[in-house]
């Protein structure tokens, strides 16, 4: 039941009773700071101090091969995790909406608060796990898989891709989680008494209609992944170098805050892009799933 | 040799139930694997979650400073250490401090813009419920380091207070989406019964919404809390040379071997957060809004659809 | 306008109720618009002390709106709503002098029983109205007049849909009001849940002697438990009377079909007062009565009710019979229905005789369908 909004006259001036301070807090601290992120990126950043309207900046970083690089090794990696959530949360999203009976809300529960834990603390314990000396090579050493410790878990691409998808993967698993839990499970058993096979309820009902649910975890999950910086620091090494990485080292380390505006905004205008390509989908994908 | 029909027909059907025991045989064979995949599933998914935190741990007694096996022996020195440390004694008070100080502000915040975009029907709610939910669409990153250059051009020096200043822009819309998805599931009836009877519009508010509000609030508390806490990307640029928590961990690790220090730390930070949680959870379960919060975790993707 | 205006005038004769004392209640010409539509058009009635009165109609008439304007919860966008004779159109809902049981009964869940019913008093307390002692006494007399004592410390999640209505009425009746206002309590219950509960209101209705005002689109309830009844049908009263009027002498043909089931022919009006009369088929058929919007000549309806119908083998007298032949005969427990249909032009009518006497008549058969001349009534055409 819906509550009720009051319409007309008077609502905007007594909403603003409301929303002046948010709305104020908003446009000093959100508002403002991105203005300034633009205004940088168009200033001409020298020795001899800044000013002055340029393109530059954006010149410098679109020109040069190393960012699109890098760039594209982000995407690849943030790719790569996304896809690695996504396979591991839809089976988790359903098994968690269907099939556990009383371990439902204790496992949700276990699922919020792995997310409660220090990202740092997380990245680390990874850490310890991956190295050359850490467990995971110990154990594979012990149990003979292999002879040699692979280098490539630490510090490589890989490490970063295993981190990130085990940070956010409760982000990806609730929101499908969530609708799933929206199906009516008669329609699954409608499904099954008409004749479909496991492969064919996947397909044609449990995606269609978890579709909500995964565009939600793209909106919350996909764009942020090519702004982390924190993980590829600490486990990436050189061959796990990402975007984030180089806009901290270029804003907090070389001092171009030219280039790095400008490498921020344009992230951010890729957030944007996506966040509306998402959004877009996932109100198309409710449509198809009314409809059909 | 004759056989009577009943004889033929008693062979038929007992060979159709034995068919039939075969097929139910097999249709239990196949509940069994799936229940047994379904279990090593989740067993995976938990030991992916907590496993290294559980060796974290157990590395956190180990003395030895190499993080190596073999475990060397049990020792409680790191713990000493860890919380000998004047560095770790600061950071974990400044973020302690900061989570709570935006807390309050955040749910303020947070509640009245649910507030003004749920109850009010104006032309500009649609941009306004935009621009609330924005925050959590920024990457962090990128709001760190717009408002470290922001601070910069304002000739604000850099200190907790900016650290806590953009904590409480980055939490209060999660509020706001929580706090709304309880208001919106609000039966007006409620209220105007509380009218009916007697009491003003802010008695109303006071003594009928604000209770059923209250585990949200609770829940978004706690939310706030923890995420100002383990925030590290923001507080990266924005704390100038103060220390949180995370980022004495960044620094500390950065350029540095694994330490034991940090296992204890971690491991002491890990227990306090997961009790605290834990004992938030059955303090809102035992109310009796909770079947309410507990649909919240839900009430997040929807709200973001909207 | 014409039948229609005439509609409007006679609810506003028929609003003066019995009694003669003050009304507690009067709705002047109120009127109420969302956007285009005109959900309560001029409406017009008034309540007596101690007066049952309920607002029937079917979904989107308007009822609930005039009761929500009634509570304070709507402004009416013109005339006026008096209370005890005062203007109370101005006074917000927690000023009037009215309560309201909410048709999802509204408890408020975090408090028990017990608070909620005491909620009202306590605000009236604070305001000094109500003496300290009393809250506590005041309660346990409405949870007594409800018989939900039991239940005090109770909280409205674990109580029943009946129970909780109980708890929603003594809630509103803790505050005394002057006029209570129900707005489709029983709604949510069950078949057999209802009919106690209607016995159980009224009960209470004449204990407690307070006006009620009772939103209802069930027919059956309005007619059992109301002193008069407002129909309503598209923002207006079409008639308001007691619930024998409104059954034997609707002043519309929507009244007529919306309250029981109706049997309504065709026909022209023969003759008017006295010798009320209806030509149809080329027969002239008796009536007793009419509604005031006939005039000669005109389209008319006859007004038949399946129960006042008999069928015989032989032709009854002239003008209180037709030939009909019968089409379906369905025996439903107490009753047997005949569909059957006028020989010639054939409209349909349906006849409910008493199983015990039903006419051993099928599909098919020929009869006559006859009646008591005053069981014949007289509606206008649109």
């Amino acid at each position: 039941m819906r509550a009720r909004a009051a319409p007309g006259r008077g609502a905007g001036a007594r909403a603003a009773g409301f929303l002046a301070a948010p709305v104020g807090v908003l446009a000093l601290l959100f508002v403002g700071p991105i203005a300034i992120l633009l205004l940088m990126s168009f200033l001409r950043m020298s020795i001899a101090g800044s000013g002055g309207f340029t393109l530059d900046n954006y010149g410098a970083i679109l020109r040069d091969p190393l960012y699109l690089r890098i760039l594209a090794r982000t995407g690849a990696i943030a790719t790569v995790a996304m896809l690695a959530m996504l396979a591991l949360s839809i089976p988790l999203g359903y098994v968690l909406a269907f099939r556990v009976g009383r371990l439902e809300l204790p496992l949700l529960l276990a699922l919020v608060l792995s997310d409660e834990l220090n990202p740092l603390i997380r990245i680390y314990s990874w850490r310890m796990l991956l190295g050359r000396n850490g467990l995971v090579n110990s154990a594979l050493l012990a149990l003979g898989v292999i002879h040699r410790p692979i280098d490539a878990l630490l510090f490589s691409s890989v490490a970063v891709v295993i981190v990130l998808s085990v940070s956010w993967v409760p982000y990806v698993a609730i929101p499908i989680y969530a609708s799933m839990k929206a199906i009516d499970p008669n329609v699954l058993e409608a499904a099954r008494d008409l004749g479909a096979g496991f492969g064919t309820v996947l397909r044609r009902i449990l995606l269609p209609l978890a579709a909500p649910g995964i565009f939600v975890s793209l909106i919350l999950v996909y764009i942020p992944l090519f702004a982390e910086f924190a993980t590829p620091a600490l486990v990436g090494g050189t061959s796990g170098y990402m975007i984030g990485n180089v806009i901290q080292e270029q804003i907090l380390e070389v001092g171009n805050w030219g280039v790095g505006s400008a490498m921020s905004f344009l992230l951010l205008l890729l957030s944007g892009v996506l966040a509306a390509v998402s959004y877009r989908l996932s109100r198309l994908s409710r449509i198809e799933a009314v409809r059909g | 040799m004759a056989r009577s029909v009943a004889d033929v027909q008693g062979g038929l059907s007992s060979r159709l139930a034995a068919r039939a025991q075969a097929a139910a045989a097999d249709a239990r064979l196949r509940d069994a694997l799936a229940a047994l995949l379904r279990g090593a599933f989740l067993a995976a998914v938990l030991l992916l979650l907590y496993g290294p935190l559980a060796i974290l741990v157990v590395f956190a007694f180990n003395d030895s400073i190499i993080i190596a096996l073999p475990f060397r022996g049990f020792t409680l020195r790191w713990f000493g250490e860890a919380l000998g440390n004047p560095l770790v004694r600061e950071s974990l008070r400044n973020s302690l401090g900061v989570a709570a100080a935006i807390t309050p502000v955040s749910l303020v915040l947070g509640t009245l813009a649910a507030f003004g975009v749920t109850r009010f029907r104006f032309r500009a709610r649609g941009a306004v419920a935009g621009l609330v939910a924005a925050p959590l669409v920024v990457p962090w990153l990128l709001i760190g380091v717009g408002a470290l250059l922001f601070f910069n051009r304002l000739h604000v020096p850099l200190s907790l207070r900016t650290v806590g200043a953009m904590h409480v822009v980055s939490t209060f819309p999660l509020v706001a989406a929580i706090v709304s998805a309880r208001l919106v599931r609000f039966d007006p009836a409620l209220e105007e019964a509380g009218l009916d009877l007697g009491a003003s519009p802010w008695e109303v508010l006071r003594l009928v919404v604000f209770p059923q509000l209250a585990p949200a609030l609770a829940a978004a508390a706690i939310f706030a809390f923890s995420w100002s806490f383990n925030n590290f990307e923001i507080s990266f640029f924005t704390a100038g040379f103060e220390l949180t928590f995370p980022i004495w961990v960044f620094s500390t690790l950065r350029h540095a071997q694994n330490l034991p220090v940090v296992n204890a730390i971690s491991t002491l930070v890990s227990a306090v957060q997961v009790l605290a949680v834990y004992a938030a959870w059955r303090i809102v379960r035992g109310r009796p809004g909770a079947r309410r919060a507990a649909q919240v975790p839900e009430a997040i993707p929807e709200l973001i659809q909207r | 306008m014409g039948r229609r205006a005439e509609g409007t005038t006679r609810s506003v004769e028929g609003a003066a109720p019995a009694g003669g004392l003050e009304p507690v209640v009067e709705v002047v010409e109120v009127t109420k618009r969302f956007g285009e539509v005109v959900a309560v058009d001029r409406v017009s009635f008034s309540i007596a002390q101690g007066e049952f009165f309920s607002l029937l109609g079917p979904s989107g008439c308007g009822k609930t709106t005039t009761l929500r304007i009634l509570a304070g919860f709507e402004r009416p966008d013109a005339g006026r709503v008096l209370i005890d004779g005062r203007d109370a159109s101005v006074l917000p809902p927690h000023r009037r002098d009215t309560n309201m049981v909410f048709q999802s009964y509204a408890l408020f869940p975090h408090m028990t029983v017990r608070e909620n019913v005491a909620f009202g008093p306590r605000r009236k307390e604070r305001r000094r109205l109500l003496a300290r002692g009393e809250v506590d006494r005041i309660v346990r007399e409405a949870l007594a007049t409800v018989r939900m004592e039991a239940f005090a410390d109770r909280y409205p999640r674990e109580l029943s849909g009946g129970q909780q209505q109980r708890v929603a009425l003594a809630r509103a009746l803790a505050n005394r009001p002057r006029v209570l206002l129900l707005d489709e309590p029983l709604g949510a219950l069950d078949l057999k849940l209802r009919q106690e509960m209607q016995f159980e209101l009224k009960r209470i209705q004449r204990e407690v002697g307070i006006s009620f005002v009772y939103v209802t689109h069930d027919q059956g309830e309005a007619l059992t438990m109301s002193d008069r009844v407002a129909v309503m049908n598209a923002g207006r009263i079409e008639h308001l009377g007691p619930p024998e009027e409104v059954y034997e002498r609707p002043a519309t043909a929507f009244v007529a079909g919306f309250i029981g089931s109706a049997n309504l022919l065709p026909c022209r009006v023969a003759g008017l007062g006295s010798e009320a009369a209806a030509e149809l088929d080329g027969r002239r058929l008796r009536a007793g009565a009419h509604a005031p919007g006939c005039r000669a000549g005109a389209d008319a309806l006859l007004m038949l009710r399946p129960e006042h119908l008999r069928l015989v083998a032989e032709e009854p007298s002239p003008g209180c019979g037709l030939p009909v032949r019968v089409l379906d005969r369905t025996f439903q427990g107490p009753e047997v229905r005949f569909q059957t249909a006028v020989e010639g032009s054939g409209p349909e009518l349906v006849v409910l005789a008493p199983a015990v006497e039903a006419p051993a008549l099928g599909p098919g058969d020929r009869a006559w369908a006859t009646w008591r001349p005053e069981r014949a009534y007289l509606l206008p055409r649109d």
